[in-house]
């Protein structure tokens, strides 16, 4: 399996679509943030304080960033689908599990350690260029974003299993992008129609409800402005969150499988 | 008796109504050279797909260096390098970065051996060139050098001199030649250029319509297509009678289309005249030809 990986890298290195992708997710939080100035027409160093930006428009950050996220996965598990050169992981005497095993290990480690890493670097880059700001517990900031990881590794895991599924990097894409409006679309029925809100589970619904700012507020206490977030972490957020995650995430994995499994490689 | 090295036994690949292979069995002796002959859609690609395990059989079994079990049939194909339907070639990538991928999934030490296989196929001098900008010669001879990069010991080749020029075809059939005597490599080649595979194959396997038509070592193919006396006169039945009464041939193919092939008493051709003559038969082609591989291959996948 360790050989498969270090091949899938070696590709993945040099696929100008992975590379884009990761430059734009890298930039992401930057852009946002001068967008985020713009609009409110402040200076820089008063709009975005980190707090602000981690609290208000990380979500942002992730949400847009899905675009790269779903890229280099649907990639990394079926780049070499249309070549057929995946074939010749086959007939080297690989066996079917540990290349997907191989190629899903990829797509998560090329997509969401990076977006993870750029999301805790750009809080810490623009703390140091615009400070922290009022007082909200860091560590609450970033064990938020920190549990994060687990939806991103489910859409990750929809989005291997798509392209498993069709054979091919590209579908897997456009479905990942096609059941991202559809739970868009399901959502705003759900909350408007139905006066159901879904925290849980689906696309980005969990991210949000981490991060965005609807979920925090600003308070004044003790004459100091503070910012709190809604929801506190509670235990059932940790468990539903990480718990939803995994669930999904093997069920994803485990379709993608079967069909990698049973399909032969014509 | 060389030792077989793969065997394939009953084996049937049905997709839908259709079926691929049909109860194929043969054998792969260790140090042969086996071509695999059959037009298009025979089911040539389909035999060596399933060897590579790319498609799952609907029946039957392979047995790989000793192993009928996915765990066994796998680790033989360590053992072993394919080049079916497409070569090796991830078009952005140059040839050594193709074959740097490939070294890595196949957990080969030894970066030199890119440029011993980059040699060998006469790619060495390819630099930063894309395999997007390569001729079809070159894709097929860069599919090569990535069969050959494990150092295997049998090699599955589909149609791999397609597409190389005339000075490439020799070039690489002595490639094959060298690797086979002087690596002892076991080559299973298919192509559809069949004196090609005449100047280089020790057993032959035919295959139409999913079939085994005919398998043969290179000895016995020879006395398949060797001489014979073709006849055609006024009246073949009559003719015929008189051949097997008269001058006691046995040997003997009497058909409407090609009328009377006798492949034996090959130089009493004016005896034989003679006889049917005096027999009250008027002998209208009376000729001493030879049946080419290209003739043999026509009658063992069509029949004609």
């Amino acid at each position: 399996m360790i050989n498969v990986l270090r091949s899938i890298n070696y590709g993945l290195r040099r696929d100008v679509g992975v590379i884009v992708s990761l430059v734009m997710m890298f930039f992401m939080p930057y852009t946002i943030m001068l967008f985020m100035c713009a609009a409110e027409g402040m200076p820089l160093s008063e709009c975005t304080p980190s707090y602000y930006f981690a609290a208000q428009n990380m979500a942002a950050v992730l949400a847009i960033s899905y675009v790269g996220l779903t890229i280099i996965s649907c990639k990394a598990m079926g780049g070499d689908s249309k070549d057929k050169t995946i074939n010749y992981e086959l007939l080297s005497g690989h066996n079917r599990l540990k290349i997907y095993a191989a190629r899903s290990l990829a797509g998560i480690a090329w997509s969401v350690l990076p977006l993870m890493f750029i999301s805790f670097l750009s809080v810490g880059v623009i703390a140091l260029i615009n400070g922290w700001g009022m007082e909200t517990d860091p560590i609450d900031v970033i064990i938020r974003i920190a549990l994060c990881v687990f939806p991103l590794i489910r859409i990750c895991a929809l989005n291997m299993m798509f392209t498993s599924v069709f054979n091919s990097a590209g579908k897997g894409i456009a479905m990942g992008f096609g059941m991202d409006l559809v739970i868009s679309i399901c959502t705003t029925i759900s909350e408007e129609v139905f006066h159901k809100e879904i925290d849980y589970g689906f696309g980005f619904l969990n991210i949000i409800f981490l991060l965005t700012s609807q979920n925090s507020r600003e308070v004044i206490i003790e004459g100091k402005p503070v910012n709190l977030f809604d929801t506190a972490l509670t235990p059932e957020m940790y468990i539903k969150t990480i718990g939803f995650a995994v669930v999904f995430t093997v069920v994803y994995l485990l379709i993608g499988y079967v069909v990698f499994k049973k399909k032969d490689r014509d | 008796m060389s030792e077989k090295i793969v065997e394939v036994r009953n084996l049937t690949k049905q997709y839908g109504k259709q079926k691929a292979l049909d109860d194929v069995t043969f054998s792969i002796k260790k140090g042969s050279i086996v071509g695999l002959i059959g037009p298009n859609g025979a089911g040539k690609t389909t035999i060596m797909k399933t060897l590579g395990g790319l498609v799952y059989p609907t029946s039957g079994e392979i047995e790989m260096y000793g192993a009928t079990d996915e765990k066994g049939l796998n680790h033989a194909r360590t053992r072993m390098s394919f080049m079916i339907e497409a070569p090796y070639e991830k078009e952005k990538m140059t040839a050594r970065e193709n074959l740097e991928k490939q070294r890595l999934q196949k957990g080969i030490p030894d970066k030199k051996r890119i440029d011993e296989v980059l040699k060998q196929v006469n790619l060495e001098n390819t630099g930063k060139k894309i395999v997007k900008n390569f001729s079809l010669g070159m894709r097929q001879r860069l599919g090569l050098a990535n069969a050959l990069l494990a150092k295997p010991e049998l090699l599955i080749l589909d149609e791999p001199i397609n597409g190389l020029d005339p000075e490439g075809i020799v070039e690489i059939r002595e490639l094959f030649r060298r690797l086979n005597k002087e690596e002892n490599i076991t080559l299973v080649i298919s192509s559809h250029i069949l004196s090609e595979l005449s100047l280089l194959c020790t057993d032959y396997v035919f295959i139409n319509n999913g079939k085994i038509k005919g398998v043969f070592t290179e000895d016995e193919l020879k006395a398949e297509c060797s001489e014979y006396i073709q006849i055609n006169t006024d009246n073949n039945e009559k003719a015929s009678a008189i051949l097997i009464d008269k001058i006691g041939i046995e040997k003997m193919d009497v058909t409407k289309e090609s009328g009377i092939r006798i492949y034996e008493k090959l130089d009493e051709i004016r005896y034989i005249s003679k006889t049917l003559y005096e027999n009250g038969i008027i002998p209208v082609e009376i000729a001493k030809n030879e049946v080419s591989l290209e003739d043999y291959y026509m009658k063992m996948v069509s029949g004609v």
